[in-house]
């Protein structure tokens, strides 16, 4: 299985995402993947949120996966290979999107290189912004996301999901054994998800970094 | 191997529930939204979802307002069921399938919460003998303080919550002793592979946290334990 890993982030990221890029850079070489990183917008008239969108659908076609990472998603256990996760989570569906409390989380997925997923991405994009606000008071591309699993089934069928026990948030209990930590990077100040980055690369991942204060 | 199945997993706690919902959630089922982690207690954690905790909580206090929660105090035996509040449909744990839904206090709320269930799902009962199952329970008095501390109330929770079970049981229940699950004999692991239609990743399971004490069971409590026996050997 080819997995490419995607991420994208603008200056706003630019000292927090420098340190989640080259953790997961340096994970997708020892697993043998493909690594893309964009270090600016696609397109300026987007929001960072939904030029995730633009580079997954970019990079779709060369791999048979794409595992997209916010870049306030830290890698945590660089022993768990991607290939790995997609095939147990995947029961055969063409997209993993990770969980919190509140639902999905678009902050890191998986999507199958197949006719589906790119109809889907392009309907996503197409679609844009969900407008009644039942999703979240951002209009990102997850509150869409969230609409069309929530009106869809015929979309959800094809919909798995990676666990919250798996991908920590600073919300979620602590795991030893999480594979990543995404750490709502909207909800923290930059220079403490720096921070936090630094020492978990230092000291190893613990409760003391997992739950940062909110900005 | 067989038609993949969803499953609710019951049980008065402390019976290798957290076991069970842990290996399911390691072979990639989903376990649920949030989900309760470790504890020193329970290092590998409950693989339990805080929301249906509460919900099923809330649900049960609605018609049985002495009830503090679990493993506090024994739900009243005439207790029979609610429906959900309509506005708490829970529908959205059911996309996300296969699950293993896992909550001591489906015991109690299961007819609430079977019009939702994606098809075919089971119900995996597990148990253990009670008075194991209080000895356990007062050892995580370390993590849950306000767990009750008095063993004949802890009795009754275990009745309480088995009476609730096989008044419930619609035919889609498959009972399960705790040491075919934790025992190393296999057996019970067989047997959940082949009701759920896939290969289950056992590893998760850390022999070195089990407890199989074996202690008499209470007079008062032999005919229910017999019970849950005879359906675990003849299912």
């Amino acid at each position: 299985m080819k997995v490419r890993i995607v991420m994208l982030y603008d200056d706003s990221y630019a000292e927090a995402g420098r340190i989640s890029e080259s953790v997961a850079r340096a994970y997708a070489l020892k697993w043998g993947c493909d690594f893309v990183c964009y270090r600016h917008a696609l397109c300026q008239d987007l929001n960072p949120s939904w030029n995730k969108l633009l580079a997954v659908t970019l990079n779709l076609p060369y791999a048979d996966w794409v595992l997209w990472l916010d870049a306030d998603a830290l890698i945590i256990r660089d022993d768990i290979s991607p290939q790995s996760v997609i095939e147990r989570f995947s029961w055969g569906r063409s997209m993993l999107v990770s969980l919190d409390k509140w639902g999905v989380c678009c902050g890191v997925f998986a999507i199958q290189n197949c006719a589906w997923s790119l109809v889907m991405l392009n309907a996503w994009i197409e679609l844009g912004e969900e407008e009644s606000g039942t999703y979240g008071k951002n209009k990102w591309e997850q509150a869409t996301f969230k609409a069309l699993m929530d009106h869809f089934p015929a979309f959800r069928r094809k919909i798995a999901f990676l666990p919250e026990w798996l991908i920590n948030n600073r919300d979620s209990w602590f795991w030893q054994e999480a594979w990543m930590c995404h750490f709502w990077g909207t909800a923290v100040s930059r220079e403490m998800l720096t921070l936090a980055f630094r020492n978990i690369i230092s000291e190893g991942w613990s409760p003391k970094w997992h739950k940062l204060p909110i900005a | 191997m067989a038609q993949i199945t969803n499953c609710l997993i019951f049980g008065s706690g402390r019976c290798a529930t957290s076991a069970l919902a842990g290996a399911l959630a390691h072979t990639g089922v989903f376990t649920g939204f949030h989900i309760l982690g470790p504890t020193p207690q329970q290092p590998s954690g409950y693989f339990e979802d805080k929301w249906i905790n509460e919900w099923n909580d809330k649900v049960i206090q609605m018609s049985d307002p002495g009830y503090r929660g679990l493993f506090i105090t024994p739900v009243n035996r005439d207790y029979l069921y609610v429906n959900l509040p309509v506005a708490a449909k829970p529908w959205p744990y059911f996309w996300m399938g296969p699950y293993a839904i896992k909550d001591p206090r489906f015991a109690y709320t299961y007819r609430a919460w079977k019009p939702y269930l994606v098809q075919p799902s089971i119900a995996l009962v597990l148990f253990r003998n009670p008075s194991d199952f209080v000895k356990s329970a007062l050892r995580l008095r370390a993590d849950f303080p306000m767990i009750s501390e008095d063993p004949k109330e802890l009795e009754a929770i275990w009745r309480n919550n088995y009476e609730h079970v096989l008044a419930n049981d619609d035919g889609t229940f498959h009972y399960f002793d705790y040491h075919t699950i934790v025992g190393g004999s296999g057996h019970g692991h067989a047997k959940i592979e082949s009701l759920l239609g896939y290969k289950i990743d056992w590893s998760h399971i850390d022999m070195k946290l089990v407890h199989a004490e074996d202690g008499p069971c209470p007079e008062g409590l032999l005919d229910l334990w017999r019970e849950l026996r005879k359906r675990a050997s003849s299912g």
